[in-house]
């Protein structure tokens, strides 16, 4: 068997062990997350900072073509547009979070230094490692996106708006490779400035300032979304497919060169 | 048998140099790695197992650099001082990590874990999760994985610290039948240990070796030098001192007794507590081995 299968299954079995934590995890805030959405949008649209709001109206006004905008317009909206982001935002801070916690502690725990010791080179390692942050990844993101289709499929329906779910389906999908591109961004961060790992942020399941850094890459397209309405959503997740498969091609090619054995074993 | 040989080795951290100019073969046997702290032997073992690239010289396996050819480390099997384990698995699971990640995999992988583990014991707690195991449990599974690598150079970083005398007793049997067929890198602090498991000993300082020969050479320089030990017992010791001649006074609450060095004090306080003593309290009043480390 070659080293890179091996460390791949190796790190497969790891998160293995992780999937009802996971699982659980990841439904609960899909269920939270996409009810809180909806229910707001529905009974208190003014709950919204002035600048989603603002957003909110102008892209209903787009899409719908209306100028009288009601809490339906806005829920419409907030499902259509705004859930597949945040179903991606979740599983990413699940993902990264997972993932740079286990870094930080097989740093410490000396794992890494008998791995280091095995006829595996840093480039197996790395593939390990992001084998296991995408499979986390998936057990995330499926459980969220489904519990997120579902509540959005319903409320459309209840709206009488099914027209939207196109839509809905195509911001899914193309904002899946930018969940990649933050996991790779979370090893690159935790491998080249591991003090940041420490500074926590108090956000669950977050944690610390590398996770928060690394769902970039989808925070920055929904800020634009919010500052920017008139711009297409369906552009805004086209260019994050891009910019992501991009900025995850770049990281790959890098990140071999840049880690050294030492970065691995040294805990302080 | 595969050799492991340092030639004129530099290596260290960022810009600090931590060893300096080693040059060393390591044989069959157990060579044991003494030294102050800081004086290098975890670095040592760390250039060995292909983890740190010296800054200048070679390491070398059957004569090729392991740092130009890893697939060598596959002669190497590494203990380090923290063990490596993986708290949120199982045990099984921690020896099935390791064994897929070096490359080991068939369907009697689990079998054969099953096998070792009732030579150390543990065979019980395989199923159990490692953040519930004791210091001693931990150490003897990360020997486990060292006894399933099956190579034929071993480094082990301190593997009995802190562990009780019969935990103690059973990895420094396993390294010792180990040994007849291997090369162990053994770093240990404990001078009775060194002197019990080493066929030979090296002692670094300041990144140098100062002192590499076997066992019998290093007693044969401390000859006529006695280790002076205060031990406070309830109980009477007398008839094990006698049974192991070693002369002895009671002063003040304290038995002095003077031994040779290369008798194992641990084995000499199982004897007491098995004769019914119990110690209270031991001070190693002079130790002729420690001349060498200050030499």
């Amino acid at each position: 068997m070659s080293s890179i299968k091996g460390i791949v299954k190796a790190y497969v079995l790891r998160a293995e062990a992780c999937i009802s934590t996971v699982l659980r995890l990841s439904v609960l805030l899909g269920i939270v997350m996409s009810v809180l959405l909806i229910i707001t949008g529905l009974y208190a649209p003014n709950l919204y900072t002035p600048l989603t709001r603002h957003a909110l109206y102008v892209l209903a006004r787009e899409f719908l073509g209306t100028s009288q905008i009601s809490p339906k317009d806005i829920t419409i909206i907030i499902a259509t547009i705004f859930e597949p982001f945040f179903a991606a935002i979740m599983a990413t801070f699940i993902a990264s979070g997972y993932l740079v916690n286990t870094i930080g502690k097989d740093r410490f725990s000396g794992v890494f230094e008998v791995l280091l010791s095995y006829p595996i080179s840093i480039k197996d390692l790395l593939v390990g490692l992001i084998m296991f942050s995408i499979y986390i990844a998936a057990l995330s993101y499926i459980p969220i996106t489904v519990i997120t289709t579902g509540i959005v499929v319903t409320t459309l329906s209840y709206l009488s708006s099914p027209q939207f779910l196109n839509l809905y389906i195509d911001l899914t999908l193309l904002l899946l490779p930018s969940i990649i591109s933050c996991i790779l961004i979370s090893i690159l961060i935790v491998f080249t400035i591991p003090k940041i790992i420490r500074i926590k942020t108090g956000l669950l399941p977050v944690q610390n300032l590398a996770t928060l850094i690394s769902i970039l890459p989808i925070l920055v397209p929904i800020l634009i979304l919010n500052i920017i309405p008139t711009i297409s959503p369906y552009i805004i997740a086209l260019l994050t497919f891009a910019s992501s498969i991009a900025l995850s091609v770049l990281i790959l090619l890098i990140l071999p060169r840049i880690i050294r054995p030492l970065e691995l074993i040294i805990t302080s | 048998m595969a050799s492991l040989y340092l030639d004129h080795v530099y290596a260290g951290y960022q810009s600090k140099i931590i060893l300096n100019d080693v040059t060393i073969e390591f044989d069959k046997g157990v060579t044991v790695l003494l030294g102050p702290n800081g004086s290098g032997k975890t670095t040592l073992l760390r250039v060995c197992a292909g983890i740190i690239r010296p800054i200048r010289g070679r390491v070398l396996i059957d004569r090729k650099s392991i740092f130009d050819d890893i697939s060598l480390k596959r002669y190497i099997s590494y203990l380090p001082h923290r063990e490596g384990l993986i708290d949120e698995l199982t045990c099984l699971k921690n020896m099935l990590f390791y064994m897929y990640a070096r490359g080991i995999v068939n369907r009697d992988v689990k079998k054969v874990i099953h096998e070792y583990s009732i030579r150390l014991g543990l065979e019980d707690i395989l199923d159990c999760n490692v953040s519930t195991l004791s210091r001693g449990q931990r150490r003897k599974l990360a020997l486990l994985r060292v006894l399933l690598e099956d190579s034929q150079i071993i480094l082990l970083d301190e593997p009995t610290e802190g562990l009780d005398i019969i935990s103690r007793n059973v990895i420094l049997d396993i390294v010792r039948k180990l040994s007849r067929e291997r090369t162990i890198i053994y770093v240990t602090h404990d001078l009775d240990e060194a002197l019990l498991i080493g066929d030979k000993i090296c002692v670094l300082k300041n990144g140098k070796v100062v002192l590499y020969d076997t066992k019998d050479n290093v007693i044969a320089r401390l000859s006529g030098k006695k280790r002076k030990v205060g031990i406070i017992i309830k109980g009477d010791p007398v008839p094990v001192f006698e049974k192991f001649k070693i002369p002895y006074t009671y002063d003040k609450g304290m038995w002095i007794i003077d031994i040779d060095v290369n008798i194992d004090l641990p084995t000499l306080l199982t004897e007491l507590v098995n004769h019914g003593c119990k110690i209270l309290r031991i001070v190693d009043i002079y130790n002729p081995l420690e001349d060498i480390l200050k030499e």
